[in-house]
């Protein structure tokens, strides 16, 4: 007789008020536990033993289901659920993003590029570097019908007349290869002018704004090469783009740091008072320069301020409204998806960017860094070392996130975060696993209410999101 | 009360999986197109711009065009993914008043 | 004279009680209609002789492709994923190829036809792997099935084909067969191994653009000669103003190969179908007109409006009338010279033909 224990690496319950929600961690699959659930899955949970053969009727049933889905397996023989060996030898990309100037007009403290310079040093990429690099992704994303080239810096206004030229490049190019070219970028907004609006809009750019927060806030980091606050300069240009631009939504990016964790405050301005779209919480949990990682404490205030946030999320979507916090978007279209990582991003596999001198590197953080590159806009993508990484990084054997209930979801974290505080963009970014695994359970939880309070919300609010993806 | 039911559309597949003794199999979702074969116009337009070179009557092309998924925007696909939406109403013109509107499956 | 519609039971109960009567043969239509009913209509008496059922054709009925003896019609049925073969005597099944299995969905896109020997059916298939959340598109091929393979048949081989294949035609020495895809494809039958190609989508038609073909109704009788329009465009002469649309009327000959095309218009009407006289004087194409189109010189002859559209048309094997099928519940007959309505057999219950393509057999 079979004796059948329960594996919380392969299920997790989240209780809130009297209602339960079972993830199956495999799959990323959502239920609802109703009382006999609830029962029998607390007793398993509580390490009582179940014998098949020995219940009947419902139970049996559903002890049946469960261990189908591998939630009970028989004792002596437990194992977390996890597909087999990832090998990643395709590399569909989709995106591309091009460092078009390392140099930026501003210097805010906390800035993670690497190869940051001064607009009087900022070195400029070639046309002949990004145009082999529009070139290569039209190649590379021969499955599809759209593309996306993202241009970063640095601040990417510095450099227009590349863009315009990419641009022109790039629809051109586009066009005979039969593939829609989007395009999109994140400023600081301080060069923003009614004429490159309406370029922008010309091209259907999408367009995000680094701002963080009322003048208070957004002056503590946010400062000009000579030390000044930039808020003043920043929220006259937001204003006038968000008046302007009517071509996509517009959306703010708030990055987190040391002593700056008032997400209300500054959620109430970006999006009450300004009227972003969206706004994306961006927590620097490490950096190089130690001083602006948020301390752990400050990391749980940040985090107990995403979760009110996130209740005004589910108050205003169940109104059938939208309050633009975009890191809940983002969580729950994973669960409504039931996304089932093996990568923790797109890196490499969807996406890369390109540095000044055309080297391949895994995302926007790396280039400039010395982390060495995946190959070359000319010579072509190093399939072997790129591959042996992602293959690595799918790899959790050994790693905590082999038996994590949310490691289908986060699947290690981010690479530079990772490389930022240990040197390595393989080391698991374990500082931040609890605290993301409690905005799972809140996610979940938000996500049932939600379905039952009004799942029109979905279709109207994150499945759009979906097709965008 | 049978324990538990499912909450998102993972969990669906997840169940129908599980009772085909297919659990290892589920894979993240990739999205699929439609059934478009061509890329005609449809039936706003004929090849002149007018309407005059439609099928007359419209119904006269209604299934014939249905049947082979020609026109996914106009006509649910029986092809693959509605393919009871005429079963019963086998004359386009007299039976075209019980063809109802499909929605999304959940 | 006009048929009094009755119960379809009772009409296959007269049919098996006829025998076929031995004598010289003679033209019948078969079509089908929805939901899953095969027709033998009598153009002599204008007529239905005969009303089957079709198992499982799960309210699709597509291409009809009639054995060369004229007692079997193989249907392609059931969402285009099976082709039934339905003995017109008797109304039996007696062949029956259900294309998908667990797991792959195969769909025979129109294309499919008969050897000359009766002994064969090539069918050409888009396959599809169903995962559980993911489809796995695979390449075409071409399925051989033996017509003695009963209801349960499977292929005996199979080659690799091009995309994109809506005609196939055997060549009527049975050594090969051909495919209209984006070109025209002749494979040999025993190997699949390709023969030649020429090019349709890149005709070598003079100053012409490129041409635009709609051909799923693969009527080659009574010549032996494959017709079709096919439209394409020239520039407007001095360079000025919209480039002219013409129609030009496609003709393979399934004896010699020879592939030929030839405008005959400014495009003024659609044409969906053609079919070539006996004499190969002329072909006639059909839609919401009834065309006639003089081959000798390649000019419209003759046009008249029809009282609904009809995707099919069909010509006798005296050549003296023609028939317009297809698409609604009809089938109409004409006089070849004058075109002028002689008649009309309405299907039972009324029910459409739609893409279904009605032929002729002798017999």
């Amino acid at each position: 007789m079979e004796r059948m224990v329960f594996n919380s690496a392969n299920a997790h319950v989240v209780r809130f008020g009297d209602r339960a929600m079972l993830l199956h961690v495999p799959t990323t699959a959502l239920f609802e536990l109703d009382e006999l659930g609830q029962s029998v899955i607390s007793r398993a949970a509580a390490g009582e033993e179940l014998e098949l053969g020995s219940l009947q009727g419902e139970v049996a049933e559903f002890v049946g289901q469960l261990k189908d889905l591998e939630i009970l397996q028989v004792r002596g023989q437990e194992r977390a659920l996890n597909p087999g060996r990832v090998k990643v030898d395709a590399y569909p990309l989709s995106t591309l993003v091009l460092n078009v100037n390392t140099g930026c007009n501003l210097s805010c403290s906390y800035c993670y590029k690497e190869d940051l310079q001064t607009p009087a040093r900022g070195q400029r990429m070639d046309f002949s570097i990004a145009s082999g690099s529009v070139d290569l992704l039209l190649s590379q994303a021969e499955a599809r019908d759209s593309v996306s080239i993202v241009f970063f810096g640095g601040e990417p206004l510095t450099n227009m007349p590349l863009i315009r030229q990419v641009v022109d490049y790039a629809e051109r190019r586009g066009e005979e290869a039969g593939k829609h070219v989007e395009f999109s970028l994140t400023t600081n907004a301080t060069l923003l002018t009614p004429e490159l609006i309406d370029f922008f809009g010309a091209h259907r750019f999408g367009i995000s704004i680094s701002m963080d927060g009322p003048k208070v806030i957004h002056d503590r980091n946010r400062r000009t090469v000579g030390g000044k606050g930039t808020y003043d300069v920043v929220v006259k240009k937001a204003r006038l783009l968000l008046e302007r631009y009517r071509a996509k939504p517009v959306g703010a990016r708030v990055t987190l740091t040391a002593g700056t964790t008032e997400i209300e405050a500054i959620h109430a301005h970006l999006r009450g008072e300004l009227g972003f779209h969206e706004v994306g919480y961006a927590p620097v949990t490490s950096s190089n320069n130690a001083g602006y990682a948020l301390s752990a404490h400050e990391l749980t205030e940040v985090h107990a301020g995403f979760e009110r946030l996130g209740g005004n999320y589910l108050d205003c979507a169940l109104r059938g409204e939208n309050n633009g916090f975009s890191n809940m978007h983002q969580l729950m279209t994973d669960l409504h998806e039931g996304r089932r990582k093996s990568l923790p991003c797109g890196a490499g596999v969807g996406l890369l960017a390109v540095d000044r001198e055309g080297g391949l590197n895994l995302c926007h953080r790396f280039t400039g860094s010395e982390l060495p590159v995946f190959g070359h806009v000319e010579r072509g993508i190093d399939g072997e070392r790129l591959s042996e990484f992602l293959g690595k990084a799918a790899d959790r054997t050994g790693t905590h996130c082999a038996s994590c209930r949310i490691r289908n979801l986060c699947a290690g974290g981010c690479y530079h975060e990772a490389y930022a505080r240990f040197g390595d963009p393989l080391h698991r970014t374990y500082h931040y696993c609890d605290l993301l695994r409690r905005w799972v359970d809140f996610g979940i939880g938000v996500y049932a209410q939600l379905m039952t309070g009004n799942p029109a919300f979905f279709r109207r609010h994150i499945e759009t999101r979906r097709a965008q993806a | 009360m049978s324990g538990m039911k499912p909450t998102n559309r993972k969990a669906e597949l997840l169940l129908d999986a599980a009772a085909a003794g297919h659990v290892p199999e589920v894979v993240a979702m990739e999205s699929v197109a439609g059934c478009a074969t061509t890329f005609d116009p449809g039936w706003e337009v004929d090849p002149f711009g007018g309407v005059a070179s439609l099928c007359q009557p419209m119904e006269a092309d209604l299934y014939g065009c249905s049947d082979p998924c020609w026109w996914p925007a106009q006509v649910p696909d029986t092809l693959n993914t509605y393919p009871d939406w005429d079963v019963g109403k086998p004359s386009a013109q007299d039976d075209w008043r019980e063809l109802g509107s499909v929605f999304p499956k959940k | 004279m006009l048929s009094i519609p009755r119960p379809w039971w009772m009409m296959v109960a007269l049919v098996a009680a006829a025998t076929v009567s031995a004598g010289p043969k003679r033209d019948y239509i078969v079509t089908a209609a929805k939901p899953d009913r095969l027709f033998v209509i009598d153009p002599a008496t204008r007529s239905i002789r005969s009303e089957f059922r079709i198992p499982e054709a799960n309210d699709f009925l597509g291409t009809i492709v009639p054995s060369p003896d004229g007692r079997i019609a193989y249907v392609l049925v059931n969402k285009m994923e099976s082709i039934s073969g339905i003995d017109l005597d008797s109304g039996k099944e007696v062949f029956r190829a259900n294309l998908s299995s667990p797991g792959e969905r195969v769909k025979c896109v129109f294309a499919f036809d008969v050897t000359p020997d009766g002994q064969e059916l090539i069918v050409y298939e888009v396959p599809v792997r169903l995962g559980l959340s993911e489809y796995q598109v695979e390449d075409t091929r071409f399925a051989v099935f033996n017509t003695r393979a009963g209801l349960d048949a499977r292929p005996v081989r199979q080659f690799p084909a091009p995309r994109r294949i809506h005609t196939l035609l055997s060549r009527k020495d049975g050594k090969s067969f051909f495919a209209i895809g984006f070109d025209l494809y002749e494979l040999d039958r025993a190997t699949g191994k390709p023969l030649s190609q020429k090019g349709v989508r890149n005709w070598e038609y003079t100053n012409h653009s490129m041409p635009d073909l709609l051909a799923f109704w693969p009527v080659s009788e009574p010549t032996g000669v494959f017709a079709t329009p096919i439209y394409s465009s020239v520039p407007p002469p001095a360079g000025k103003g919209d480039p002219i649309p013409k129609t030009a009327l496609m003709t393979l000959d399934l004896t010699t190969g020879d592939l030929q095309y030839h405008d005959f218009e400014d495009t003024a009407a659609l044409i969906f179908s053609a079919v070539l006289n006996p004499a190969k004087t002329e072909a006639f194409g059909v839609y919401s007109q009834l065309s006639k189109i003089d081959t000798r010189s390649n000019t419209l002859a003759k046009r008249v409006d029809l009282d609904h559209t009809y995707y099919a048309v069909l010509v006798s094997s005296d050549g003296k009338e023609v028939y317009a099928a297809g698409a609604m519940c009809d089938v109409t007959f004409f006089d070849a010279l004058t075109l002028q309505k002689k008649g009309n057999v309405r299907l039972t219950g009324c029910t459409d033909q739609a893409i279904t393509s009605p032929r002729v057999i002798r017999r």
